[in-house]
């Protein structure tokens, strides 16, 4: 119970981690999608692999191949937090661009066409219509994937980011109490999980009816 | 002055084929500025093709369409542009349903014409206002009855100012009791000196409103004429057997 | 710069890794199907305090990250409890608690959107609940779950790589250690990455093609 500093950290790094990773995903997974959608063969092709490269294979396994790999293939060493990072953004990318394409796809065509008949270019209807509705229809996939994705940082434990599941081995350790600390943050996981999926759920349930 | 030099729209030699279904066989239509043409015909007939070729929605397969003059169906047209000139309206209304209705009347101008939005709200305002839906002004599309929305997408599209609007069965997807609003707006239109192309199955509307009747049956067409030619005596069996057949309102 | 035929050599050592990784991944998936199962019908009775448990764990179970719950059962249950599970029974009781409160959500969704006129009928029939639930309820509901489940046994064959961070000799594990041996992290955890998508590819595609069969 003394050692709430370096819990307290690794719940802050946890959210900032969450936070960045889910922006950098938001954008990712709309290129993602729209590349799925493209003119280009190639790009379909290769985007299509992407995708079904990072949603089969775990994530642990991107993670270490990011951290250990990348690097040696030419890049600059990673920290564990950019590594993670990147690992986390590419992974969710993946599976939100699986999510909006579906949504693109979803879409009336006759509303694709009243812009078009108004003289949208192609960009103009992505950037009015696509893009907005699709979002939208995919709101309630988006936020269960933010919860997932809170959960998920603590994996970047295993390389050594000093988020609250990092910050858990090292306490317990120290403290030689496993017991009370695996169990402390646990609890402190589900408050801030929780009650998160109870308001969105609730925020969402109020934007429905009206339907 | 030769009759194209008059006309906004000239059909000419007009196909299209899906495969090896050959739906349009060669049309030829002249529309003269301020004219409300109307076209009438079974359904498979082509009739929507025919509008939907005329914005480039549908690729001619054969043919040209000349729009002031101009050869839109050649390659280098550039579409958005010429689209900016040509109004549309959908069967399906296909209002944008992220946006209220003035946001929808707002769009174009906006989003194609860059204009400023100042201006264009209160152009937007007074659109709704001229189709009777200025209490409405807020509401998202699926609080619309079928009526009102197809109204608030004539008012989308006279925000572009047109130079010709294309209807597409425009009240064919209306409950009865709310046909009469649109066609009403449509004939508002026509009063003010629209050019018109209507594809509609409203006979009623086509005998008050049209200047010119074109009958159209599998992809060719068959008659044309004014309203009181064709619907007083019709040349055509094909076209006495149609109007025979279909309600008159 | 890339050589993978040494890794080529370690194949066997990589594919028992998945062969494990395949076991555990079974094992939690009978766990959590048959535990999932007894926690939505709990979940759904009318006993107050039993809902209320069966609520909790649920969401509990689905509110922590399964590390957090494989490094509690791992390091924390042996003090509490005095028993010390390997790592493959720990990962195996992990995954299998984990999964059995996502398919009780999934179960119970698949029995409520069963429309309630099947549960009256049955009843005016004279079946009891046991009777209605066996032969009315659950074939039904069946349909409805299979493309959920189908999704629930490919994060399961996922998620199984976090074993190794308790020490179990999985496929993850083994990739790992075999890039510390040879110093070929590249090849070694590509070669890892390769094999879950060969064991899972096949799985994802048939769980596209229930989902578009059942759920359109």
């Amino acid at each position: 119970m003394r050692n709430w500093q370096p819990l307290a950290e690794g719940v802050a790094m946890t959210i900032l981690i969450s936070t960045l990773a889910m922006l950098g995903a938001l954008a990712g997974g709309l290129a993602v999608a729209l590349a799925r959608l493209s003119r280009y063969r190639v790009l379909r092709a290769l985007t299509y692999g992407y995708t079904e490269l990072f949603r089969t294979t775990p994530f642990l396994v991107q993670l270490l191949w990011i951290f250990y790999a990348l690097p040696r293939l030419g890049g600059p060493a990673l920290t564990p937090f950019s590594a993670g990072l990147i690992a986390l953004i590419l992974n969710l990318s993946a599976f939100l661009g699986e999510i909006y394409r579906a949504g693109m796809i979803a879409i009336p065509r006759g509303v694709v066409e009243a812009g078009i008949a108004l003289g949208f270019t192609g960009t103009d209807v992505k950037r009015r219509i696509t893009i907005p509705i699709a979002f939208r229809q995919t709101l309630p996939l988006t936020v269960s994937h933010w919860i997932t994705l809170f959960k998920e940082t603590s994996v970047l434990s295993i390389i050594g980011t000093a988020e609250l599941m990092y910050e858990a081995r090292v306490v317990a350790v120290d403290t030689y109490r496993p017991l009370e600390v695996f169990t402390g943050v646990a609890v402190i996981y589900f408050l801030l999980t929780y009650p998160q999926s109870i308001i969105l759920n609730r925020i969402y349930e109020k934007h429905r009816p009206q339907e | 002055m030769t009759a194209e030099s008059m006309s906004i729209l000239c059909i000419r030699d007009l196909h299209k084929h899906y495969g090896a279904l050959h739906v349009l066989r060669g049309i030829d239509l002249d529309v003269r500025q301020g004219e409300v043409v109307v076209i009438i015909g079974p359904s498979g007939s082509g009739k929507s093709t025919l509008l939907r070729c005329v914005n480039r929605l549908e690729e001619p397969s054969k043919g040209q369409v000349l729009f002031r003059g101009a050869d839109i169906t050649a390659k280098e047209t550039n579409l958005p542009a010429v689209r900016r000139s040509i109004g549309m309206i959908f069967q399906q209304f296909n209002l944008f349903p992220h946006m209220t209705a003035l946001q929808n009347v707002m769009e174009g101008p906006r989003t194609v014409l860059k204009s400023p939005r100042h201006e264009v709200r209160m152009r937007a305002l007074e659109l709704l206002k001229k189709v009777g839906l200025e209490e409405k002004v807020d509401v998202m599309p699926r609080q619309l009855s079928g009526g009102q929305q197809q109204r608030v997408a004539i008012a989308r599209a006279l925000a572009m100012n047109p130079e010709i609007m294309l209807f597409d069965e425009a009240t064919s997807a209306l409950d009865p009791e709310l046909v009469g609003e649109v066609l009403g707006v449509m004939r508002q239109l026509a009063e003010e000196g629209m050019t018109m192309l209507v594809v509609t199955h409203e006979m009623g509307f086509a005998r008050r409103v049209a200047d010119r009747v074109v009958m159209m049956d599998h992809g060719k067409i068959i008659e044309h004429g004014t309203p009181t030619a064709i619907f007083a005596g019709a040349v055509n069996e094909r076209t006495r057997r149609f109007l025979g057949e279909v309600d008159d309102r | 710069m890339f050589d993978f035929t040494s890794i080529l050599k370690y194949t066997p050592f990589l594919l028992q890794g998945a062969g494990l990784t395949l076991l555990v991944s079974i094992a939690s998936l009978c766990i959590g199907m048959c535990l999932g199962l007894i926690v939505a019908l709990l979940r759904m009775s009318t006993i107050g305090p039993v809902k209320f448990i069966a609520g909790l764990y649920i969401d509990v179970f689905r509110s922590t990250p399964l590390l957090a719950q494989l490094m509690w059962i791992f390091f924390a249950l042996p003090i509490l409890t005095g028993i010390t599970l390997s790592p493959f029974y720990t990962g195996t009781l992990g995954l299998g608690l984990y999964s059995a409160a996502y398919l009780a959500e999934v179960y119970r969704s698949g029995i409520l959107a069963i429309p309630q006129g099947q549960w009256q009928a049955s009843r005016a029939i004279g079946m009891n609940t046991a009777q209605l639930l066996r032969r009315i309820i659950l074939p039904q509901a069946v349909w409805r779950v299979l493309p959920p489940l189908a999704s629930m046994w490919i994060s399961i064959l996922k998620e199984s790589s976090l074993v190794s961070a308790i020490g179990m000799e999985e496929l993850t594990f083994r990739g790992q250690s075999l890039g510390n041996l040879t110093l070929r992290p590249i090849e070694a955890l590509t070669a890892t990455a390769l094999i879950y998508f060969a064991i899972t590819y096949p799985f994802a595609v048939a769980a596209n093609a229930l989902h578009r069969r059942y759920l359109t």
